[in-house]
């Protein structure tokens, strides 16, 4: 059974509390200060293409340190001080890319950046936890795999970032399974660093939701990508962690498969979805168009975008709930 | 709506039991596979061979999904195409 003490509650609580105020606070400020200075990109998914601020990132990179800091003042774990490296250094990536536009290859080359605390710190366990068979030491592999280990995550939840609230709805729910893996494993500090992460991607979803006030851009999807596989790697679930993120994980295999090359989304000549009269999304039959989850979804026929990512919030639901049985066969039974 | 998702669902289903039936095959025949030589060079060799023996697997795996993609998008998205 799970003790906690009176300082591990408070600071539980601070630690979801705190970072939802403030992004439930400063967004609709960081909405007003983009839109004032013409910081609006096109929501090419609706009648009319209207404009959107972008990006809502830097809100949620300062309200997951904030969550993160949080924890390693009242608790001194490391682990949460590894988790504010990450997120700055693929924060400031996004940034960057919301700027300038980085290349398909550029991206995830400068992402391997931010996989360097958790090796320098060394937060992470060479044993991997497989479900019924048990553990398996990696010692010389497992840093190689940490090494991509956040681009992989941090691209792979960008790439899901398609559709107004299916990012910030995506990790929110997939947040979930994880907290049930560290409360089997009977780590509290490891729920502890699970909670910002939770609690901001709730926040921003209430802006983010269809139709969207703002959108998170490349900063706000990959600090949530990777922290996402931070928290994965430094708490030793990554099993669990690759189930709650098939349908991410699919998209992107699909996508690359499809197109055959590292390219940024915004160069590819032969959209996979196109819109309709009456705000319908449908599926492109072009043969040479990209494979992606949100075409794959729109197959049977044309929906409505709130629908898809009703849609694809279902299938991390679903991921969510064989993550949450992978947890268990892995420490319960 | 529940059929849109349907398929994938079954899709998501089934990359989650390839997983398993991928891990027993690694941890029923490879992590077993003994050192044929003794020594370091024998750990090192039936290491390096493990590995390699598991990333076959993992690209098994990985070659399962993408025909379980390609038999998808050919029955749901390329078959309506030809019928339009």
């Amino acid at each position: 059974m799970l003790q906690m003490t009176t300082l591990e509650l408070t600071t539980a609580v601070l630690s979801f509390i705190l970072p939802f105020v403030t992004i439930i606070i400063l967004t609709p400020f960081v909405i007003k200060i983009l839109s004032n200075h013409g910081k609006l990109v096109q929501d090419f998914h609706k009648p009319g293409k209207p404009l959107v601020p972008k990006p809502g990132g830097p809100v949620i990179i300062v309200s997951l340190i904030l969550g993160e800091s949080i924890i390693y003042f009242a608790t001194g774990e490391i682990n949460a001080l590894v988790l504010v490296l990450v997120t700055v250094i693929a924060g400031v990536i996004g940034i960057v890319d919301d700027i300038y536009t980085l290349s398909g290859i550029l991206k995830p080359a400068l992402l391997i950046t931010a996989s360097l605390p958790i090796l320098v710190f060394g937060a992470y366990s060479f044993n991997i936890d497989f479900p019924i068979f048990g553990a398996v030491r990696l010692s010389i592999i497992y840093p190689l795999l940490v090494l991509i280990a956040i681009p992989v995550t941090a691209n792979t939840i960008n790439t899901i970032d398609v559709l107004n609230g299916a990012v910030s709805g995506f990790i929110a729910i997939a947040s979930v399974p994880l907290l049930f893996a560290f409360l089997f494993i009977g780590s509290f500090n490891s729920v502890l660093l699970v909670l910002p992460l939770l609690s901001v991607s709730i926040g921003f979803f209430i802006f983010h939701r269809f139709p969207s006030k703002i959108f998170p851009g490349d900063s706000g999807s990959l600090s949530l990508g990777a922290i996402y596989g931070a928290i994965v790697i430094v708490g030793g679930i990554e099993i669990v962690g690759i189930i709650a993120l098939l349908p991410a994980i699919l998209n992107s295999f699909f996508f690359l498969s499809s197109v055959k090359r590292f390219v940024e989304h915004r160069q590819i000549k032969e959209r996979p979805v196109k819109v309709l009269d009456g705000n319908m999304l449908a599926a492109s039959r072009s043969g040479s168009a990209p494979i992606t989850l949100v075409r794959l979804i729109l197959a049977d026929r044309p929906l409505l975008e709130k629908d898809i990512v009703l849609n694809i919030l279902k299938l991390v639901s679903f991921s969510s709930f064989l993550a949450i049985i992978t947890a268990v066969l892995t420490w319960v039974i | 709506m529940a059929s849109a998702i349907f398929s994938l669902i079954l899709l998501i289903t089934a990359v989650w039991a390839m997983i398993f039936v991928g891990l027993a095959a690694i941890f029923l025949f490879v992590v077993p596979i003994p050192d044929v030589i003794s020594g370091n060079v024998g750990i090192f060799f039936s290491s390096v061979l493990q590995v390699l023996i598991s990333g076959a697997l993992t690209m098994l795996w990985l070659i399962s999904i993408w025909q379980l993609r390609n038999y998808y998008v050919r029955k749901k998205i390329l078959n309506l195409s030809n019928k339009e």
